[in-house]
């Protein structure tokens, strides 16, 4: 007799004792947003064989997926796919894979390696052949 | 009260009503697992290429064939690994200031492309990809130049990396400044 909803307070039941969930439900809904944030915002890589921070640069154009990556790091060891190369064996590699398609060349270099390391490995690819290279950088912010 | 929760027992114990019939907790730790996993594995850098075009061409023919009345000057910029520059031997400043020099060497009007004069740069072997490719944007605002990279023939000895720009080899790599992907920003 007290409660002058009788049984319809079932179906809107405001004075229901909070549930012990209820107070997650906020972080689920903060957890879920960061979650999607991370999944649509963020971009997959693979993994690779030397630890390389390229260079920073102006330019803003995209970087095409396709065609070779050679990887220069700081020390000026050189690799390419998943394999630690010299640069003969690079260039004979590149120069194999340059006959049936156009795509650049792409060089990966650290910000730091000495252009000793990387100036000289353009001047094997132009000896063979290999005009297009693209130095990949990380647009700048 | 007590009617209902001898009709549902599964779903209501003892009188008390509970929302929602699964706990959230291990939703709460699948999506934190799945949150972490993204978080470390996902990366935020956009890269950009910086293309380059390198060609097999002797230093001596890159002024081209010239008639005896017209001359290409020739300038040859040395890139140390301090990141100050020289001009033809000259010290000419850092990355601030030596664009303000070379801009006193460009021609007043626009000339033909193949006259405009040659512009060499020689970086130090132990110069970094970074100040090369900084350089190479800060050239980017000096039209009146063709532009050329060159390299030491024996770049990669330490003998030969601080030799006069003379000594460029005879090849060239080009940056190719003019390409749509640079001026694309």
């Amino acid at each position: 007799m007290n409660d002058p909803f009788g049984s319809n307070a079932d179906l809107f039941d405001h004075k229901r004792e909070p549930d012990r969930n209820d107070r997650l439900i906020p972080m689920i809904n903060i957890v879920f947003l960061l979650l999607t944030f991370f999944m649509i915002a963020g971009t997959f890589h693979a993994a690779e064989l030397l630890e390389v921070e390229p260079p920073e640069a102006e330019s803003g154009g995209k970087l095409p997926d396709e065609g070779p990556v050679v990887l220069i790091d700081r020390a000026g060891t050189m690799a390419m796919g998943d394999e630690r190369l010299d640069r003969e064996t690079v260039v004979q590699r590149l120069k194999a894979m340059a006959g049936d398609s156009a795509v650049a060349v792409r060089v990966k270099a650290d910000r730091a390696t000495e252009v000793r390391f990387v100036l000289p490995l353009l001047k094997a690819l132009a000896d063979a052949g290999i005009t297009r290279v693209q130095l990949i950088a990380v647009r700048r912010k | 009260m007590g009617m209902k929760s001898s009709t549902e027992p599964g779903f209501v114990l003892e009188g008390r009503r509970r929302r929602s019939v699964v706990s959230m907790a291990a939703l709460i730790d699948f999506t934190f697992i799945l949150l972490i996993f993204f978080m470390v594995v996902t990366q935020f850098d956009k890269f950009t290429p910086v293309d380059v075009t390198v060609r097999k061409t002797p230093v001596k023919t890159l002024a081209g064939p010239q008639p005896q009345d017209v001359k290409t000057e020739v300038l040859h910029l040395r890139i140390k690994a301090d990141g100050f520059f020289e001009l033809d031997g000259e010290d000419i400043g850092d990355i601030v200031g030596f664009t303000g020099v070379l801009a006193h060497h460009q021609p007043p009007e626009k000339e033909a492309a193949e006259n405009k004069p040659l512009l060499l740069v020689a970086p130090d072997g132990d110069v970094s990809v970074q100040l090369l490719i900084d350089t190479m944007h800060a050239l980017k605002a000096l039209p009146g130049f063709r532009i050329r990279i060159v390299s030491k023939e024996a770049g990669a000895s330490a003998a030969g990396r601080n030799a006069p720009p003379e000594s460029v080899s005879d090849w060239q790599a080009t940056g190719d400044r003019s390409s749509p992907r640079e001026n694309d920003q």
